[in-house]
């Protein structure tokens, strides 16, 4: 529990500090308040409106991948980690969470009140297949990072790595009917939590394993 | 006594592509002349869809490669996260050049296929969706073996074994869902197509594995020349 706290207060502090998050929250609300501002709310399909929310809460996260490993690389807590005994599995799977915690708890939080100004109903569905999504995509953001720590220019590998993961989430969770079938993406993220945890520290360790 | 893995050394290696690329490239001949043939006299014009119907023997066999060499990529790449042996590796970067090449030509011929038939060049199917999401794969595989410099390989691998679910998905995505791409025409024990043009269509798929083959062996050869003057610099 100590650990976890411990590692909370670390990077929590750490993407506040830099100013990710809130930068974030600011482009999310900024970019869905344009859209209701733009186009005439009122003839458009729930749909497409609740498809637009989406799609940006995924890119504003998706781009917030980025810099995951970012304070890793500067302090060497993954090098520390490799060399000693402690569970790297462990770290791994704390540290998606808090990620999630920084940056798409946030989102979340917000969505209930800029689904007003979209004027969507606000169903108990919708914020779960937020949830979901955004966890899912933290997990599986950690993994696609770690195939490409190395690399600068991130964003476009990320791109290209996670589109292809990622996709069943996006169908079954932007369309409005397809919402109903949310119990199965649920396992899909808990074999994703399990999956990218374990695959992770093992794409680490071999990484170092071979420096 | 020569064993079987004598014939990976270079030397012996190289002697036999070059004893092959000619009977490769014969064979190739023969086939295409097979196919022009059938395409051209045999086959009648299809009542529906005239002559936009012979893209089926481009279009079809591409898919079947392109599928065939993702999944023959994620077994090498498992044998290479357990062996480490670097031609492994290799010979998988250069499979998925050829099958991003398949994959490509599968999605393009698809939709110049698609317009005349449904009236849209692409639509978000899941067959077409799935084959978009396998040409992102290879994309992704040869973009991550590339741009690292070190002779490990693993990420890639990793990468290639994880996409190996959308393979299932593209094959059983007709059936799964409501698509508008047409189910297999073409199963174990039975075919609803007419025998003409099922010859041909498997003709036309030993003639792009052929074709591939020869691309294989030529990249393999070309791996192997590299290796032997990267050595002698080296010594």
């Amino acid at each position: 529990m100590l650990i976890f706290f411990y590692i909370l207060k670390k990077y929590f502090f750490f993407n506040y500090k830099k100013g990710h998050m809130t930068m974030n929250i600011f482009l999310y609300i900024i970019l869905i308040l344009l859209f209701g501002l733009i186009i005439n709310i009122s003839n458009i399909s729930l749909d497409i409106k609740w498809g637009f929310l989406y799609i940006i809460c995924f890119l504003i996260f998706l781009f917030s991948l980025e810099n995951i490993y970012q304070l890793d690389n500067e302090d060497g807590t993954i090098d520390l980690l490799y060399i000693t005994k402690n569970s790297l599995e462990f770290f791994i799977f704390i540290k998606s969470l808090i990620h999630w915690i920084s940056y798409g708890f946030p989102l979340i939080i917000i969505s209930p009140i800029l689904m007003i100004f979209l004027k969507i109903n606000i169903n108990n569905l919708m914020i779960s297949s937020l949830y979901i999504s955004t966890l899912s995509l933290s997990y599986l953001g950690i993994l696609c990072c770690s195939l490409i720590i190395e690399l600068n220019n991130k964003l476009f590998f990320i791109i290209i790595i996670i589109i292809p993961l990622y996709i069943p989430i996006i169908i079954y969770n932007s369309h409005i009917e397809y919402i109903y079938n949310i119990y199965s993406i649920y396992i899909y993220l808990i074999i994703i939590m399990y999956i990218s945890t374990w695959l992770t520290s093992f794409i680490i360790k071999n990484n170092k394993k071979n420096l | 006594m020569i064993k079987l893995y004598d014939y990976i050394k270079p030397i012996y290696f190289i002697y036999i592509l070059t004893q092959l690329w000619f009977l490769l490239l014969l064979f190739k001949v023969i086939l295409l002349t097979i196919i022009c043939y059938f395409v051209t006299i045999v086959i009648k014009e299809d009542f529906q869809q005239s002559q936009n119907y012979n893209i089926i023997y481009i279009h079809v066999p591409s898919a079947w490669i392109s599928l065939l060499l993702y999944s023959s990529i994620a077994l090498i790449s498992l044998f290479y996260l357990i062996y480490k042996y670097s031609l492994i590796s290799s010979i998988a970067k250069i499979l998925a050049i050829i099958g991003i090449n398949f994959s490509l030509i599968t999605l393009i011929t698809g939709s110049i296929w698609g317009k005349p038939t449904w009236g849209h060049f692409w639509v978000w199917d899941a067959r077409l969706t799935s084959a978009l999401i396998l040409f992102i794969l290879y994309l992704g595989y040869i973009i991550i073996y590339d741009f690292y410099d070190n002779i490990i390989k693993t990420n890639s691998s990793v990468l290639a074994i994880l996409g190996f679910i959308n393979i299932p998905i593209i094959k059983y995505s007709v059936y799964w869902w409501n698509t508008l791409h047409q189910s297999s025409s073409i199963s174990i024990n039975q075919s609803t197509l007419d025998l003409p043009i099922m010859y041909t269509l498997f003709i036309s798929l030993l003639f792009f594995m052929l074709y591939s083959i020869n691309i294989f062996l030529f990249e393999i050869k070309k791996y192997f020349i590299i290796y032997k003057i990267e050595t002698f610099y080296i010594k």
